[in-house]
C-alpha cells in the first residue's frame, strides 16, 4: 500500500472517528449507527492481524476513557474485533461489498452484545431485549451504512489482498 | 517463505494478546488506577472529540427547542405589548390615589366611560346615589377635567374642558390676570387646546405660565389647574387679550377620575394641587440650593489660589527686592486688589470672599 492510499485511508479513518462524535448524538435513539465498528473494521482489513489489535486496543481506550463505567470492556471487544476482522479478511474475504456489510453487521452485533456483557449494562429481559432487537438493529444501520460508505468510496479504497 | 509467514502469524498473535491482557487488566484494576488513565484520555485525545459531542448535543437541543422557544418569545411580545398601558395606567392610578389622600374628604373616585373616544361628553360610573349632583367639577391628578351636566341615580353625564358650553373663571398662579375660560373651537389639533378670554390688555402672561380656577361663579373651586399658556392670540377685540392654552388634562387620559362633592368644593381645595406644585417647587429649590454650594465652593477655591499665589509674590519680594524706588514696588495691600479679591494677611489662611461680588462701576 502506497502512502496515498495510507494517507486516504487515515482520513476516511478520522472523518468516521469525527462523525461517530458528531452525528450520533444528533439522533439519540436505542440503536444507533456505530461508526467507529466501520471504522475499526475498514482499518483492520487494510492491515495485519497485529495492526488490527492495536488499532482496536486504541479505539477501545478511547470509548472507554469517555464512558469510564465501563473501562477496559470497549478496550477488549474492539482489540478482539480488529483482530479477528484482519484475521478474517486475510483467510476467507474478497473484496466484495455485501460481504463487507454482512462482516459488518455482525462485528456491530458482536461489539454490542460483549459490550454489554462485559460492561454489566444490562440483565434477564433488559439483555434479552438488548441482545436480540436493539443490538441487531444498531448493526443493521451500521452495516447499511458502511455498505453506503464502500460503495461511494471504493475508488478510493483498497482492500489489502494478501 | 512460510517460514516468515508463520513468524508474522506468531508476531500478531502475541500483540493481539498483549493488547487483550491489557484490556482484561484494565477491567479488572481498581477504580483509582482506571481513573488517571481515562482524564488523560480525556485530556488529549478525547478533548476535541468530546467538543464534537457537545456542539453535536447543543444543535440537537437548540433545534429541538426551537419551537418552544419561539413559542415563548411570541408570549413575551404579546405580553411586553400589553405592558405599556398597565403601566401607564398604573401610574395613572398611583397619581389618583396620591390626589385622594390629599383631598382627604369629600370626593367620589369614578372611572369615565367614553364610547367613541374622547369626545366632549362622557358618562361617569356614579350617580346621585353616590352623591353626585348636578355641575359637580371633575377632576383628575393633573387638574380640571369638567363638570357634571345630568346626574341619574348610578350614573352620570359629564361635559369636558372641550365642549362648546365648558366655561370657567380662570386667573394666572399668582392671582394678578383673570379671564374666562373655554375651548379652543377650532379645526385641527388646536381643537384640543383652550383659550382665555377677556384678559385686560394691561395684562401680560408669558408662555408657561400656569392657569387655575379663580373660584369666582361657585362652580369649580379656586386652584383647580387648568393649562398652561402657550402664547396670545390676535383677536378683533382690542379691549382685552385672548391667550392659547395647553391644557394639563388630556381628553384620552381620561379614565379613571374624582367627582369633587360640594362640601369639599367649598371647604377650598388650593393646598391639594399647591402641594403636588409645592414639592416641585422644592425640588427646585433644592437643585438651586445645590447649584449655590458648588458656585461657593469654586468661589472659596479660586479665592484660595488666589492668597497662595499672592503669598508667594509677597515673599518673592521679600527675598527679592526691586532695585527701583520702594514707592514703585506693587505693594500688597487690599486697596491695590480689585474688589472681591482675597486679602493677604500675615496668616497663610485665605479669606473667603462674598459669593456675589460688588458691581464694579
Amino acid at each position: 500500500m502506497n502512502l496515498g492510499r495510507v494517507l486516504r485511508a487515515t482520513v476516511l479513518f478520522v472523518l468516521l472517528l469525527a462523525l461517530h462524535f458528531s452525528v450520533r448524538p444528533l439522533f439519540p435513539a436505542r440503536f444507533a449507527v456505530n461508526f467507529l465498528v466501520i471504522a475499526l473494521l475498514l482499518a483492520a482489513v487494510r492491515l495485519r492481524p497485529a495492526g488490527g489489535a492495536v488499532v482496536g486496543f486504541g479505539l477501545g481506550l478511547l470509548v472507554d476513557s469517555l464512558a469510564p463505567g465501563t473501562f477496559g470492556a470497549g478496550m477488549l471487544v474492539m482489540t478482539l474485533l480488529g483482530f479477528s476482522a484482519s484475521w478474517l479478511k486475510a483467510v476467507f474475504f474478497a473484496d466484495n461489498i455485501a460481504l463487507n456489510g454482512f462482516f459488518i453487521f455482525a462485528g456491530t452485533w458482536l461489539y454490542d452484545l460483549l459490550y454489554t456483557v462485559i460492561g454489566g449494562r444490562a440483565a434477564g429481559g433488559e439483555f434479552l431485549m438488548q441482545a436480540l432487537v436493539w443490538a441487531p438493529l444498531s448493526a443493521a444501520a451500521t452495516a447499511i451504512t458502511g455498505v453506503l460508505l464502500l460503495f461511494l468510496l471504493r475508488p478510493l479504497l483498497e482492500a489489502r489482498t494478501t | 517463505m512460510r517460514r516468515s509467514v508463520a513468524q508474522g502469524s506468531r508476531v500478531d498473535t502475541v500483540v493481539a494478546g498483549v493488547c487483550v491482557l491489557l484490556a482484561l487488566l484494565a477491567l479488572v484494576v481498581p477504580d483509582d488506577v482506571q481513573q488517571p488513565i481515562a482524564s488523560a484520555m480525556r485530556q488529549t485525545a478525547g478533548v476535541p472529540l468530546v467538543r464534537l459531542q457537545e456542539r453535536a448535543e447543543r444543535s440537537r437541543n437548540a433545534f429541538l427547542s426551537h419551537d418552544s422557544v419561539t413559542r415563548v418569545l411570541d408570549s413575551l411580545a404579546l405580553r411586553s405589548m400589553s405592558m405599556q398601558p398597565l403601566e401607564t395606567e398604573n401610574a395613572r392610578l398611583r397619581a389618583l390615589l396620591g390626589l385622594g389622600r390629599r383631598l382627604e374628604w369629600g370626593f367620589i373616585p369614578a372611572e369615565a366611560l367614553t364610547d367613541r373616544g374622547p369626545g366632549d361628553e362622557f358618562k361617569l360610573s356614579v350617580g346621585s346615589d353616590a352623591g353626585v349632583q348636578p355641575f359637580t367639577p371633575v377632576v383628575a391628578p393633573e387638574g380640571l377635567v369638567g363638570m357634571v351636566r345630568t346626574v341619574d341615580p348610578t350614573m352620570s353625564l359629564a361635559v369636558l374642558w372641550t365642549h362648546p358650553d365648558f366655561r370657567a373663571s380662570a386667573m394666572s398662579e399668582d392671582g394678578t390676570t383673570v379671564g374666562i375660560v373655554q375651548a379652543h373651537l377650532s379645526t385641527g389639533p388646536e381643537r384640543y387646546l383652550l383659550e382665555m378670554r377677556g384678559v385686560p390688555f394691561r395684562s401680560a402672561l408669558k408662555a408657561g405660565t400656569l392657569v387655575v380656577t379663580s373660584g369666582l361663579g361657585g362652580t369649580y373651586p379656586q386652584g383647580l389647574q387648568i393649562g398652561r399658556v402657550v402664547g396670545e392670540l390676535k383677536t378683533a377685540e382690542g379691549w382685552a387679550r385672548t391667550y392659547l392654552l395647553r391644557p394639563t388634562v388630556q381628553p384620552t387620559d381620561v379614565r379613571s377620575v374624582m367627582v369633587l362633592l360640594p362640601p369639599r368644593a367649598s371647604a377650598g381645595i388650593e393646598s391639594v394641587w399647591a402641594t403636588a406644585r409645592g414639592a416641585d417647587s422644592a425640588a427646585r429649590a433644592v437643585y438651586a440650593w445645590g447649584d449655590s454650594i458648588y458656585r461657593d465652593s469654586a468661589a472659596a477655591d479660586s479665592a484660595r489660589r488666589a492668597a497662595i499665589a499672592d503669598s508667594v509674590r509677597a515673599d518673592s519680594l521679600r527675598r527679592f527686592p526691586p532695585t527701583t524706588a520702594p514707592s514703585a514696588t506693587p505693594s500688597v495691600t487690599p486697596s491695590a486688589r480689585s474688589a472681591g479679591s482675597p486679602v493677604a494677611s500675615p496668616a497663610p489662611t485665605p479669606v473667603r470672599p462674598p459669593a456675589v461680588p460688588p458691581p464694579t462701576p
